[in-house]
């Protein structure tokens, strides 16, 4: 039964070794789809390559259709899957920090550690970035609970707040994914299109 | 349009869709409080009794300062707060629904009363917790046992060391040995529960600690 943890298959330190292992593996995905490049990820900021956007839903999605299915047929307890809390306000900021750390530097947190792994040093210096900022939001974290906490809504999800059963949300999803991927795809297209022409412009 | 003309991203995203349909026809996950109960295999942990635990044991672990453990006291708080074994956590049988006992702990549930126990014991299992004991006899065999061992006045050369060592596990416990013979707890008003002081809640406890984070 899933989780395997939470179920005592394994102890802690037996934890860390699969993760480590899984670590292994996301980073080996990561740089074989090309997250490595800094290139490649802004890219999806100019519109011009969407590979990042299609990849992390396709995996987005295949991890939600097996939680959802696991659960149904009950090979997992789907209550004791690991929810962050959701605290709104923190988070947009959050975001909008990583945002703009993403567009400025090129990387998020777990490419700029595929990129120093392959030897980039811009995405060394993004590391050290990264290590730096965690660093200072803990030494910071005692004077910032206020804030931290403010407009907490705990561990909700989307059928709660929308008052929709689990299957319909799954469903709206996967449609929203089918159809980004096919307009990412127009986007590409059409964005590379543009950029033809003003070559020839030129 | 054929299905042989569709590219593998197109047949991809048409499995998905449909995995999607299915999901709108399938039960809740998240709304299930069904469980499903192994009843053999709980009537075999009822009658070998390895599902229990007596207070020798506990008090030994303890003294020991083994933390591989979550010692549950299912009292009600001001019981709780009058009198607890040295490093149990309290909750109620209701809160044991909340998930604030990590799974992968040996629990051991105690309360003054063992249907209380026994119940929460049905309950933990029902949920799938792998390692949940009784302690045997609850509070009441902690008291007699370990708080107020009754001490014969004159003990048998062979049986020195044995009650030696109760009297030590006793005194360390902070309980008084009863002489001759006598630890009948309803007649003997003399008798007062130990402060508690040491040691402090074990590493499993979860109650009153930051709760463990999960996930980035």
């Amino acid at each position: 039964m899933m989780p395997f943890y939470k179920f005592g298959l394994f102890g802690e330190e037996t934890s860390l070794i699969i993760a480590f292992i899984i670590g292994i593996g996301f980073g080996f995905f990561l740089e074989r789809a090309g997250f490595g490049s800094s290139r490649k990820l802004v890219a999806q900021f100019y519109l011009t390559d969407l590979a990042v956007f299609k990849v992390m839903f396709t995996g987005i999605i295949t991890a939600m259709l097996g939680v959802f299915f696991f659960s149904s047929i009950g090979w997992m307890d789907f209550s004791l899957v690991n929810i962050v809390p959701t605290r709104v306000i923190p988070q947009i900021i959050g975001g909008l920090i990583l945002g703009f750390g993403f567009v400025i530097g090129g990387y998020c947190p777990g490419t700029s550690a595929v990129a120093c792994s392959t030897g980039k040093i811009d995405g060394m210096f993004y590391l050290l970035g990264v290590f730096g900022g965690t660093f200072i939001i803990s030494e910071i974290m005692p004077y910032i609970q206020g804030f931290y906490n403010m407009t907490a809504m705990g561990k909700l999800t989307l059928p709660e707040l929308l008052n929709i059963p689990y299957g319909l949300l799954v469903f709206l999803v996967v449609l929203m994914a089918v159809g980004g991927f096919a307009g990412a795809t127009w986007v590409e297209k059409f964005m590379a299109k543009k950029g033809a022409v003003q070559n020839e412009a030129e | 349009m054929k299905l042989s003309n569709l590219s593998l991203n197109q047949k991809l995203g048409a499995i998905a869709i449909l995995l999607g349909l299915i999901a709108v026809f399938m039960p809740d996950p998240m709304k299930s409080n069904n469980i499903m109960l192994d009843t053999n295999l709980i009537g075999q942990k009822i009658n070998d009794e390895s599902s229990k635990i007596n207070v020798t044991n506990l008090a030994d672990n303890i003294i020991k300062g083994k933390t591989d453990f979550t010692l549950v006291d299912l009292s009600s708080a001001k019981v709780f707060n009058d009198y607890h074994i040295p490093s149990a956590v309290n909750f109620a049988i209701s809160e044991l629904n909340d998930d604030n006992i990590l799974r992968n702990q040996k629990i051991i549930l105690y309360a003054d009363d063992n249907l209380l126990a026994a119940q929460a014991w049905f309950l933990l299992k029902a949920k799938r917790y792998n390692s949940v004991y009784l302690l045997e006899g609850g509070l009441q065999a902690w008291k007699q046992q370990i708080l107020f061992p009754s001490i014969p006045d004159s003990i048998p050369a062979d049986k020195i060391s044995e009650y030696n060592r109760i009297i030590e596990v006793c005194k360390f416990f902070g309980g008084q040995p009863q002489q001759n013979g006598g630890n009948d707890l309803g007649a003997t008003p003399s008798l007062t529960m130990p402060k508690i002081s040491s040691p402090s809640a074990g590493a499993g406890s979860a109650k009153g600690k930051k709760p463990k984070k999960e996930g980035c």
